[in-house]
């Protein structure tokens, strides 16, 4: 593989780890806790895009919906996946956050994990443990009807990949910094208690975070789903994937933490392509530990006490 | 509630205060009408504070009851009390740390855009000094500004009654002088305002009506326009003896 190819893929492995972080970083900010289900939740996306791909694929292949959207089906599940998984994500939290909120943080962790082991059990139950293969963004079969030379299914994978990610990076970004929700957002992470008093409904803020969170987590999933499979027990690695990407950007750093996956892909991808998989992985955590040693509170993390 | 209570403003009804079971402030009956300062005087960790939190609704009340405007305010949260025109500008101040001084204040305002903006205008000509730091974040401010910046984020949502926290403390003399300046012109448009104070002379200069606090609550309530720094200094005195 050339310089430009491995660096168009870093970027859209990169990419789909940012969604999992951010996801991860914004009910870390929201709530102070870690959800270690948000890899699984992320398999859960795979497994519905999974899903989704075979009931597509019974559709009539004259009809309109299947002709709109043969070329582009991951682009069609996208809306749909981040519906259907923002309301369970909001509905999982009524179950695993808001009757323990009163308790030691650590109570939420152990039902994350609880939730983590039950997630990761249903997928087996359901999909078995094989492989399964989910929709790509853009299936280039079709692409004959738009242009004579279809683009080479490799590099318009990692685009699809690639622009949906910016995309979705670009919305949040204005969500939070420029809508008034998003504002009333960072203002219930911040303080909670301040936030009731000037008159935000600091539940439902929560509310709307895991939503988010469990959308983006998804959405991660749908992107990976085509090119690397979807296995009932990849959760385990995606969660310490975002855990480790959130952990060099700096702990609850939006920013860094797309930072710190792409870092994480640029190992993967670029230092793998160069030596090997596991030497990369153990290159990788001995950045991560030169890291922590040397710049505790990450790239972007401010040093305690500043914000006092 | 009490015969001449009060039917726009606050009213405490024999309002018991503490934390769990153990009361910090007993029997406490007073109230407040619209455009009047009321400032509640004791020394250090009398409950102060642990009142406004009471009447903001973070702490729930031992006993008794607040009436705003003629209703109780026992059954509605924080963040309800805020829609009845509540407004809360904390000890320490408490600015969103991360946010810039214009969107601290644009989170608590009222939800349409413009709204919003013309409120927002009103605060920076309130304090002039907040409008050339505006892009900042909120953590980067001196404690002056910070101060400025709570209380216009009180304000942003037109409160009719402020909650106002020892907003003197701990600052420069001349930023106390302004900060006076705007709570008397807050007060003028006809918001009262509940303010806890350590120091006699501010609170002489400011209230209306000053409320001497003491272990076991309400020792007396005083006229502010007739009420000397001597006649506060004695009648803490003997609560000392006491």
């Amino acid at each position: 593989m050339d310089a430009a190819q491995l660096l168009f893929n870093t970027l859209a492995l990169g990419s789909a780890y940012a969604l999992a972080a951010l996801g991860f970083v914004l009910i870390l900010n929201s709530v102070g806790t870690v959800n270690f289900a948000q890899g699984d939740l992320v398999v859960a996306g795979g497994y519905l895009s999974v899903t989704l791909l075979s009931v597509f694929s019974t559709l009539d292949g004259q009809s309109l919906l299947y002709t709109l959207f043969a070329p582009f089906p991951g682009i069609l599940f996208l809306p749909i996946i981040m519906g259907i998984m923002g309301v369970l994500g909001a509905l999982l939290s009524l179950v695993i956050y808001f009757p323990l909120r009163s308790r030691p943080v650590v109570t939420v962790f152990v039902s994350t994990i609880a939730l983590s082991i039950i997630l990761r059990s249903s997928f087996q139950n359901l999909f078995g443990g094989a492989p399964q293969a989910g929709p790509p963004l853009l299936d280039m079969d079709h692409w004959a009807y738009f242009s004579e030379i279809p683009p080479s299914q490799m590099d318009s994978q990692s685009f699809g990949v690639i622009l949906v990610t910016g995309l979705l990076m670009t919305a949040l970004h204005l969500l939070l910094t420029k809508s008034h929700l998003g504002k009333r957002l960072r203002a219930a992470a911040q303080d909670p208690a301040m936030a009731r008093a000037i008159g935000i409904p600091v539940h439902k803020m929560f509310l709307l975070s895991f939503a988010l969170a469990t959308a983006l987590a998804a959405t991660a999933g749908l992107l990976l789903s085509n090119r690397y499979f979807v296995t009932p027990d990849e959760g385990a690695v995606l969660m310490l994937k975002a855990y480790i990407a959130v952990t060099i950007g700096g702990w609850g750093h939006l920013g860094g933490a797309v930072v710190g996956a792409l870092l994480i892909a640029s190992f993967e991808i670029i230092f793998g392509s160069v030596t090997s998989q596991p030497l990369a992985e153990i290159a990788l955590y001995l950045f991560v530990l030169g890291l922590l040693f040397f710049r505790p509170q990450g790239l972007f993390g401010e040093a305690l006490g500043r914000r006092a | 509630m009490t015969e001449n209570s009060i039917k726009d403003g606050l009213q405490l009804c024999s309002l018991t205060i503490g934390h769990r079971d153990h009361a910090l402030l007993s029997d406490l009956s007073f109230g407040l009408k619209p455009g009047e300062i009321f400032t509640l005087l004791s020394a250090n960790g009398i409950g102060k504070t642990t009142l406004l939190r009471t009447i903001l609704g973070e702490i729930p009340a031992l006993s008794g009851e607040i009436f705003w405007q003629g209703h109780a305010l026992s059954p509605l949260p924080t963040e309800k009390r805020h829609k009845r025109g509540l407004g809360y500008c904390p000890e320490g101040r408490r600015p969103f740390a991360a946010m810039t001084v214009q969107d601290n204040l644009d989170v608590a305002g009222p939800p349409t855009r413009k709204e919003r903006s013309q409120k927002l205008e009103e605060i920076f000509a309130l304090f002039p000094a907040l409008q050339p730091h505006r892009r900042r974040q909120a953590w980067q401010l001196s404690g002056g500004q910070q101060q400025m910046l709570a209380l216009g984020r009180a304000l942003m949502s037109s409160p009719r009654l402020l909650l106002l926290d020892e907003p003197c403390q701990g600052l420069a003399p001349v930023i106390i002088e302004d900060l006076m300046a705007a709570i008397r012109k807050i007060a003028a448009s006809g918001c009262a305002i509940l303010l806890a104070e350590q120091d006699i002379m501010r609170s002489l200069t400011l209230a209306d009506h000053i409320c001497l606090l003491n272990r076991h609550g309400v020792q007396q309530i005083l006229e502010g326009a007739t009420c000397t720094a001597e006649i506060l200094e004695n009648l803490i005195a003997k609560t000392w003896q006491a």
